[in-house]
């Protein structure tokens, strides 16, 4: 998304805070961000963080307490209605959708909910059923959809009055890899080819660090981190490298209390049959000194490199941090 | 104007697919209803003897009629809305196009409209069973409609503080089910004076009264109008109207404040 910087943002969020009634801390304290066409920015942070109440209060669902969330330059307090025509939502995964109405019914109810003119909506509700390989199960009841059409099927009902800004709230939890596979590429295609902003949150950083250009993480309500996916692994990298020894077998279980009392800093995963000893910017020397540990116990080693870190490391190493 | 109509006609499609997929139900909840009444009303002749003659038994097929649509709008109204919370749906009603205030209204509308088709199904029944002959009086759906605006009223009030209050939807029931004897729906208070002062602020007790006088003893539209009975009525439902939309409009409000539109 190196363009954006050219681009007016679709979605404003100024210095926004959420303290629900009753509650001793604010789920969402003083966030800003901001979201362009054709932009997807992640939403990232552990359970309770405030990814939904942002999102939420984003679609004007939730009242912000204080700061101001704008929608192509509607502000979502007073003018929800004219903000939330341009916004798409798939909340909750497939709590979206009345499951004794079939797939085509949904979509004539919703569509008509978002005053779709009758001829563009049958058109459009084709068009999109096609895209997203429903249109043989169309006058089948949702509930005897599967969990990852049911889902295909929210999307379908959020893009039937063309929205500029889609919001995804964990659009592949509960879905198998293959389905979970084609919502990314779908995902990634309303973005790339019909400039749609996206705004997601997800527990998957592979989902996050495959799709998104720009990271948000946010926790106990504050922003953690806000920068382009590429930056946040880059900054991670230039502060720190992994070394990841890879070693045949499983070890013994004397040799890994031994280590964990020597290298306190390493981690040890199994991965089938090899073992995998991840260390984060260690020194030379006591790298050699691991490799001697390992060679006298017999181990074969298999590898030895340096990796660039995963999304997943820094999602860690940012929240840790905070915790720490 | 043009958007209410095309929010009634989904909704109305929306009810009626519904109801297809609840037929069952909806044939044993018809049936249910029916003999109800005719339960009822043959305990009532029981009861009260020669009293209870052929005017008494019309008197309280008016009345029952009456809160038969009241009460089905009144539990339908909440019921849709439990079941959009727990679908999630109901989040969805606030990402429209529309107020949600405005789905609400064309949703009340149609769900009026299916329990009118309902309650005249009963009487289709119960009329020739019971062999009676309601006075010909186009003028009673004018005094039909104001009664029954009250009672949208109250359905409006009970939807707003669901929003808030999840449990109140399990009250409603409880609530209806009292209307129909503390409105007199079944038989007129006139004999029991604290239930007669508690049911004159009730939303269908005086429109219950003046159906009667126009359906069962054939006074004109004109002579009511001649009544303080018909403008307490009027008062009445503007009351009931006006405290439901604001109490629904404090409830949306509300519920956007707690984030509970999603929860049940």
């Amino acid at each position: 998304m190196a363009e954006t910087g050219r681009k007016e943002p679709l979605v404003y969020l100024q210095e926004v805070s959420k303290i629900y009634p009753g509650a001793g801390r604010p789920a969402v304290d003083q966030v800003s961000l901001k979201l362009y066409p054709g932009e997807i920015l992640a939403l990232l942070g552990p359970n309770g963080a405030g990814k939904t109440t942002t999102v939420k209060m984003t679609a004007g669902l939730v009242l912000p307490t204080t700061g101001m969330i704008r929608v192509l330059g509607h502000e979502m307090v007073r003018e929800r209605i004219k903000g939330v025509r341009h916004i798409g939502a798939v909340l909750e995964g497939t709590r979206n959708l009345y499951w004794r109405l079939s797939a085509r019914e949904n979509l004539l109810y919703f569509g008509g909910l978002r005053l779709v003119p009758h001829r563009e909506l049958n058109y459009r509700i084709d068009k999109l059923l096609a895209l997203f390989d429903l249109s043989e199960h169309q006058d089948r009841d949702v509930r005897h959809f599967s969990r990852g059409m049911q889902q295909k099927l929210a999307l379908v009902a959020a893009l039937l009055h063309d929205p500029e800004v889609l919001l995804l709230d964990e659009p592949t939890l509960g879905l198998d890899v293959q389905a979970a596979r084609r919502l990314e590429e779908t995902i990634m295609q309303l973005a790339r080819e019909q400039g749609k902003a996206i705004l997601l949150t997800t527990h998957v950083m592979a989902l996050a660090e495959k799709l998104a250009d720009r990271i948000f993480v946010i926790y106990k309500g504050r922003q953690v981190a806000y920068d382009s996916t590429s930056t946040l692994l880059e900054q991670y990298n230039m502060e720190r490298d992994t070394t990841d020894i890879q070693v045949a077998g499983l070890l013994p279980e004397a040799l890994v209390s031994k280590i964990q009392t020597t290298f306190p800093d390493v981690t040890i995963m199994l991965n089938g049959e090899t073992t995998t000893l991840a260390w984060s910017s260690p020194e030379q020397a006591a790298v050699i000194r691991l490799l001697q540990l390992l060679d006298q116990h017999r181990v074969t080693i298999l590898n030895v490199g340096r990796r660039q870190a995963t999304l997943e490391e820094v999602f860690l190493s940012l929240t840790e941090g905070e915790v720490s | 104007m043009i958007a209410f109509l095309r929010i009634i006609q989904v909704e109305t499609q929306r009810e009626w697919r519904r109801a297809r997929a609840y037929l069952v139900e909806v044939l044993a909840d018809q049936a249910l209803f029916t003999l109800g009444f005719l339960l009822l009303s043959g305990l009532l002749r029981v009861v009260a003897g020669e009293a209870y003659d052929s005017g008494a038994r019309l008197a309280s097929l008016v009345g029952f009629l009456t809160w038969r649509v009241a009460d089905g709008c009144l539990l339908r109204l909440t019921q849709s809305l439990t079941e959009d919370a727990q679908w999630g749906t109901l989040e969805q009603l606030w990402l429209t196009t529309v107020s949600p205030h405005v789905i609400l209204l064309a949703r009340a509308l149609t769900i009026f409209l299916y329990f009118i088709g309902r309650a005249l199904l009963i009487a289709a029944v119960v009329l020739p069973v019971l062999r009676l002959r309601p006075v010909f009086a186009p003028g009673a759906l004018l005094i039909f409609m104001l009664a029954e605006i009250g009672a949208v009223g109250v359905a409006f009030l009970i939807a707003g503080l669901h929003l808030v209050y999840k449990n109140v939807a399990s009250l409603t029931l409880a609530f209806s089910t009292a209307l129909l004897f503390l409105s007199g729906g079944l038989a007129p208070l006139d004999n029991a004076p604290i239930l007669y002062g508690l049911s004159r602020v009730l939303p269908l007790t005086i429109g219950m009264n003046l159906l009667r006088q126009m359906l069962v003893e054939g006074a004109s539209l004109a002579a009511l109008l001649g009544q303080g009975e018909f403008y307490w009525l009027l008062v009445n439902t503007a009351a009931y109207a006006l405290i439901g939309w604001l109490v629904l409009e404090w409830g949306q409000r509300a519920a956007r404040q707690h984030g509970s539109l999603a929860h049940y």
